[in-house]
């Protein structure tokens, strides 16, 4: 791969392996995508709240969401909106939530809206107009935004009169305003997303695709103009084949929750939601891969299940698949009180916690409605992945190697994600042409051992990297019997 | 039998069918014991402040502050440096979703922004709210909250506590009661019964004893009531096999097939209804820790039940009442479970709050995320049904008397029939009770009212001590009682 002359490390920003774009070669190293950890359900149905049956007599699935929590450090609490009570079709309606700690919420009584007779509720929403309010589905918190009445924005969706997305924003996360911008077509599971180091609001639309629902983007640098949506990511040949084998081998499978439905000649994939956002270096996508399984007795819709994929891109247009398709997050077996045993809409961000990734998810219990449905059937649960973890270069027992593309960075010293600890890594520096740096070579430099989200590199008599004004420079990174998840500059 | 030697029902006490005590015959009846439903965790690790979390209580509620609160083991004394231990102190306005209210009682890490909660213990050292209960009929609104706990200085033993709040604690100046760890506490309100259990050696390790008290001063001397036994041990080897078997389920880090055995870690006794329940978190050891005395292994809870806190009958035929979670639902009830302290009724179900612990001894590189308070979820009285398939069954109480006028029912009839008929004490039809007089049941609910053609509401008492008879076809029955 040709030297990319302008490749150049912004101070802090971590370089993952998601792609080879920043890779000139690898030697003897795996890459292995990493689920994270299951935690559970952290907010479920308010049992205090009826549940709703649809028009069509089935459940609202309560509570979902489309969004991450927000962190308010003005209130020093955490902030999360949830799918709630919709009235009718004309009335939609969020549910809002605090906490501390991101783990336990409860339920604020903020007395902005009627619920069967009483104010002493945690409904939020949107107004439309004089009559009409809409959910808060997806929010960020925009700290560069000079009027505090706009630090919360938000993405919300109408049916009428046509389906579309629209913004709103608030000062705190509770009142919000209808943001006076135009709407924008869509299906319905939009998404919404803030990259703030490049100041640009990310929102996904549901519209058609080759293989069912498909998924465009836009974007907003201003929050005002938006750019047209243009389809970035769809279901292909390769899924529906993979989907065939994923549904049999789920219906063989007595330890998960089975559908009720079953049409063999309608197994098929398509994606329920996608959400995009930045992390680090790249944009990551999350797909909910839907599994049909059957179409319902009385409904256009289909019986099935869901798990979520992650994929990666440099430019949100051109999205690349990790792990081989496999499931970043997939059902929870049954016996064990989760509620993602069927249903999952992916995360819509990760939320960075200090060495973790915190990915806050919508599980159900079911789809089309079993006989005497229990109304505790959905929930928000949180998976748990370490930092930058989505993916590593590992050496396993044995040893190997992944040389960069020559770069220019910023920052003085040199930190890696690894775990180490049965093993060692050394860095060495090249040249941009991978000629060896006097003093910063393999036999210079000092072993990695420890397992760490952030260790330090330095070589025998340097600790500093030289001066970037000297031009690029690659890394080659030795692992031995150890996994490296990322490396960037401070 | 004389009519004054026959049970007598009070109004609103519902009648499980936990033994057969109160039945005369059952024909073409099977017994079901219902494990309840998870529901996952419901409070955690908090991460600024760490610990383990694990309850020995259940959650009570304040009327008066219109909200549940519950007191989680927190902080180990290791982390006190040695001052004992404090509880956290949780609430809840639904009892699914916690928050630690900020109570500034006890600093830690140099602040008192947290949610401990302790009882003073007189020289400088602390204890653990370990099992609270609220009783409303004590006249002194400084002892609404009374709560058990546990030191290990002088000797190792219980200790009780009163509060105002649940948040400010005083000790009650009482002898300790000797015991191991793992007590626990619980409160018969009908009976103004306070019941303590306390950890003894026994038989087979780890037993239990009880010691009561009606005025929460003077205990009765603890008598052993509740060990494993030979059938036990027997048994035990064949669970600890069937789940080194299996990988869907957390595996201990040491096995040694010689020390593989099983006693009870903590055993929990409350009155429900017309008996005694008890939940006794089994203890299978799988082998001993290296360099350690301990074992490392895995719990089940278990389900007895007794007339009398003193004879216990095992529920459901030893399986677990609560067993493990596989692995990759985000569960912490893999691996240690403690069980419930007692049902909490909320409308139609009961809640069971309980501690789940992803490990016992640690595998290497374990995340401090490894405990969490649990709830699982019964319909009410649901812990054992009389079940008939589609060509029926049918149901004879003994001769009873009863206060109330109108009989109730707790079962599922959604797919089948139940009829009720009502028989004197010597077994014959009472004219108009009879079962072509019925009228049939066909609903599934906790609570549906009995009615015959002619007649709603139950016989003057006058006429004698009753026997029920209950015909079910397809249908499934967990209660009966008057109201």
């Amino acid at each position: 791969m040709a030297s990319d002359s302008v490749r150049k490390f912004p101070r802090g920003e971590r370089q993952l392996f998601f792609d080879d774009a920043d890779v000139a070669r690898i030697d003897g190293l795996q890459r292995r995508m990493h689920r994270p950890d299951k935690k559970g359900a952290v907010i479920r149905t308010d049992p205090y709240m009826a549940a709703r049956a649809q028009e069509d007599g089935g459940p609202a699935y309560r509570p979902q969401t489309r969004s991450a929590p927000v962190w308010d450090p003005e209130a020093g609490l955490w902030k999360f909106w949830t799918i709630g009570a919709k009235l009718d079709w004309d009335n939609g309606r969020s549910s809002y939530h605090e906490s501390r700690d991101g783990l336990h919420w409860y339920q604020p009584r903020v007395g902005r809206l009627e619920y069967e007779g009483s104010h002493d509720n945690n409904h939020v929403a949107i107004p439309i107009d004089d009559t009409r309010t809409s959910e808060v589905l997806g929010v960020v918190y925009d700290a560069g935004d000079p009027d505090p009445a706009r630090r919360f924005k938000a993405i919300s969706f109408t049916m009428v009169p046509d389906l579309a997305i629209f913004f709103g924003v608030s000062a705190d996360g509770i009142v919000w305003e209808r943001h006076d911008a135009p709407d924008i077509r869509s299906g319905d599971e939009p998404n919404f997303s803030f990259d703030a180091v490049n100041r640009r609001f990310i929102a996904t639309v549901k519209v058609r695709g080759p293989h069912g629902r498909s998924h465009a983007l836009t974007t907003s640098e201003d929050f005002a103009k938006w750019s047209e949506p243009q389809l970035v990511f769809h279901a292909d040949d390769e899924d529906q084949e993979l989907a065939r084998a994923v549904i049999a081998r789920r219906l063989a499978n007595p330890a998960l929750q089975q559908t009720q439905i079953n049409h063999v000649d309608e197994h098929s994939v398509d994606v329920y939601n996608f959400s995009v956002s930045r992390y680090e270096s790249r944009y990551i996508g999350f797909a909910s891969m839907f599994h049909h399984v059957g179409r319902n007795p009385t409904g256009r819709n289909h019986d099935g299940f869901h798990h979520v994929q992650l994929a990666s891109s440099r430019d949100m247009y051109t999205w690349l698949r990790q792990g081989n398709r496999e499931a970043f997050i997939d059902s929870s077996p049954l016996g064990g009180g989760a509620y993602d045993t069927l249903q999952m809409l992916g995360p819509s961000s990760p939320v960075v916690r200090d060495d973790e990734l915190w990915f806050y998810y919508t599980g159900v219990k079911f789809r089309w409605p079993p006989p005497n449905w229990d109304e505790d059937h959905a929930a928000i649960c949180l998976a748990v992945l370490r930092r930058d973890g989505f993916v590593s270069l590992d050496a396993g027992n044995g040893s190997g190697a992944v040389e960069t593309e020559a770069f220019q960075w910023e920052g003085e010293q040199l930190f890696v994600n690894a775990v180490a600890d049965e093993g060692a890594i050394t860095v060495e520096v090249l040249d941009a042409e991978g000629g060896p740096v006097a003093g910063l070579g393999g036999e210079d430099a000092i072993a990695l051992t420890d397992d760490s989200v952030r260790q330090a590199v330095a070589w025998r008599g340097q600790e500093r990297m030289p001066d970037p004004a000297g031009g690029p420079i690659r890394l080659r990174f030795n692992l031995n019997g150890a996994r490296l998840y990322s490396y960037w500059f401070e | 039998m004389t009519n004054h030697a026959y049970t007598r029902f009070p109004a609103g006490q519902r009648q499980l069918f936990l033994d057969s005590g109160d039945i005369a015959q059952a024909d073409n009846l099977s017994a079901t014991f219902h494990q309840p439903q998870k529901r996952g965790a419901v409070i955690r690790r908090e991460p600024a402040i760490g610990g383990t979390p694990e309850i020995r209580g259940a959650p009570v509620w304040d009327p008066e502050s219109r909200r549940w609160k519950i007191w989680t083991i927190a902080i180990t004394p290791e982390e006190l440096h040695g001052i004992a231990g404090m509880s956290g102190y949780h609430e809840s306005r639904d009892g699914l979703h916690w928050y630690q209210p900020i109570v500034r009682q006890a600093e830690f890490k140099g602040t008192r922004e947290n949610n401990f909660v302790f009882i003073p213990m007189g020289d400088g050292n602390t204890a653990e709210i370990l099992g609270a209960v609220y009783d409303r009929g004590d006249p002194d609104p400084e002892r609404r909250y009374k709560a058990l706990s546990f030191t290990m200085a002088p000797e190792l033993a219980i200790l009780f506590a009163t509060s105002p709040d649940g948040i400010v604690w005083t000790r009650v100046d009482i002898p300790l009661i000797a015991s191991g760890d793992e007590p626990n506490f619980s409160f018969d309100e009908s009976n103004r019964l306070f019941i303590a259990t306390v950890k003894v050696p026994g038989p087979y390790g780890r037993s239990h004893a009880l010691t009561v008290s009606e005025n929460f001063e003077s205990w009765s001397e603890p008598q052993l009531v509740f060990h494993a036994d030979e059938q036990d041990q027997e048994e035990a080897r064949r669970i600890i096999a069937a789940r080194l078997g299996d990988p869907s389920l957390q595996q201990p880090v040491f096995n040694h097939p010689e020390e593989h055995a099983v006693d009870v870690y903590n055993f929990a006794i409350s009155r429900y209804e017309s008996r005694y329940i008890g939940f006794a978190s089994m203890f299978y050891h799988t082998g001993r820790a290296w360099e350690d005395r301990n074992h490392d292994g895995f719990h089940h809870v278990q389900l007895a039940s007794s007339r009398d806190m003193y004879n216990w009958r095992r529920v459901g035929n030893r399986a677990p009442f609560i067993g493990p979670s596989p692995l990759g639902a985000g569960a912490y009830d893999t691996m240690q479970i403690l069980g419930p302290s007692y049902p909490v009724v909320r409308g139609d179900q009961l809640w069971f709050y309980y501690s789940g612990l992803r490990h016992r001894w640690h595998p290497p590189k374990v995340s401090p995320d490894r405990a969490a308070i649990c709830l699982a979820t019964l319909r009410r009285d649901g812990f054992v049904s009389l079940d008939a398939g589609a060509d029926g069954g049918m149901l004879t109480t003994v001769p009873f008397w009863w206060e109330g006028e109108r009989l109730y029912l707790n079962a599922d009839a959604a797919d089948g029939e139940i009829l009720c008929e009502l028989l004197d004490a010597a077994g014959r039809p009472l004219a108009g009770y009879g079962v072509e007089d019925a009228i049939p049941i066909t609903e599934d609910g906790v609570r549906l009212a009995v009615g015959w053609r002619a007649k709603e509401r139950m016989p003057t008492a006058s006429a004698g001590a009753v026997q029920l008879q209950v015909r079910l076809r397809a249908a499934r029955l967990y209660s009966y009682w008057f109201e």
